[in-house]
């Protein structure tokens, strides 16, 4: 309610209720960090030209569709335009066309019951829509089991569909903070073997310089993340659950790009100076 | 399909327990491969903890009138 009294008290009360309003309105990264580090704009711009890129990619690149915890290092190597099928699903959820895809998989017989990121998935496949314009085919299709069986089976389904190589990943669940030597070398005979097909569908060998280059942002970006995520032990945490989750994307299919480190490092400081300002860590 | 061409089978029922991935996945292209050898086939869902319905007898019977 707007104050129509006068009066130098009553003023310097309505002016401070005023900022006070306003303060209410900026988030709590807002209040103690200053001005936004444009993050979010940041993301939505990377995702929009890794979409964009992946239209064209067919002209000069081999285009891979993988799961998430694929080892993507290696196809970025190779040069590989990496697609993620989970996260065209999570955009086809956000444009609220996933029902209308996934309507598409269940008339051609796809159950109800099995995962809706699949059947959002076999919706682009089967009519070709999509809200990114246009999904590359896939030459290569590689399936890592670290966060869900599911995908043993979805990718079968593409594998089939668009004849193209499947290779598998087979992650044994990690009980403990740490994988067991046996577990890694599990992993590592797998990625071996791997790389002759990723090679093969490439057309072109895996240049160890490139993959030390991939591994080594690669790992800057995973520890810039982990950073930036280890900031919300704090009580009360600095960053809300949603945010992770978007500025995650990167992360997920920018893995080893110059690009996701640039991203990430910003972010890391941006919330560490939060901390320090209000809780003087 | 060996198997249904072996066994000299007029049709095949699928009865598939509820949100069985390994089985559902592969059920809308086994299902496309029997029709076009002309081998009719029938989808049931159901849950393993559920008596059997009549719903899915009468499925069933009606099916099997078909074939006949």
């Amino acid at each position: 309610m707007e104050c129509q009294c006068s009066g130098p008290v009553i003023s310097a009360t309505a002016a401070v209720a005023s900022r006070a309003k306003g303060r209410a309105r900026l988030g709590l990264e807002e209040q103690v960090a200053g001005a936004p580090a444009q993050i979010s704009p940041r993301v939505k711009e990377l995702v929009a030209r890794h979409w964009l890129e992946a239209r064209y990619a067919h002209s000069h690149r081999k285009v891979a569709w993988v799961t998430s915890g694929a080892p993507v290092e290696l196809l970025k190597a190779l040069d590989f335009c990496v697609i993620y099928p989970e996260n065209h699903a999570a955009i086809c959820g956000t444009a609220r066309v996933a029902v209308e895809l996934a309507t598409e998989a269940e008339n051609a017989g796809y159950s109800r019951d099995i995962c809706s990121y699949a059947r959002t998935d076999f919706g682009t496949m089967l009519s070709g829509k999509t809200p990114v314009g246009k999904l590359p085919r896939p030459d290569l299709l590689v399936a890592c089991t670290n966060i869900c069986q599911t995908v043993l089976f979805w990718y079968r389904v593409l594998a089939r569909h668009y004849g193209a190589p499947l290779i598998l990943i087979d992650t044994p669940f990690v009980y403990y903070a740490q994988a067991s030597e046996h577990a890694i070398e599990f992993v590592q005979r797998q990625l071996e073997q791997a790389v002759p097909t990723m090679e093969q569908v490439a057309g072109r060998p895996l240049d160890e310089r490139r993959l030390k280059e991939v591994g080594r942002l690669s790992r800057m970006a995973s520890q810039l993340w982990m950073e930036v995520m280890e900031r919300n032990r704090h009580r009360p945490a600095a960053i809300s659950a949603f945010r992770p989750v978007h500025t995650n994307g990167a992360h997920c299919r920018m893995r080893g790009d110059a690009v996701t480190v640039d991203l990430y490092a910003p972010c890391s400081k941006r919330w560490t100076r939060a901390l320090r300002v209000e809780w003087a860590l | 399909m060996r198997l249904a061409e072996t066994s000299g089978a007029k049709g095949v029922i699928f009865y598939d327990v509820k949100f069985c991935e390994p089985e559902l996945y592969d059920l809308p292209e086994l299902r496309q491969g029997l029709q076009a050898a002309g081998i009719p086939s029938v989808a049931i869902e159901v849950d393993v903890s559920d008596p059997l319905a009549h719903q899915t007898l009468t499925r069933i019977e009606a099916f099997m009138e078909m074939i006949a």
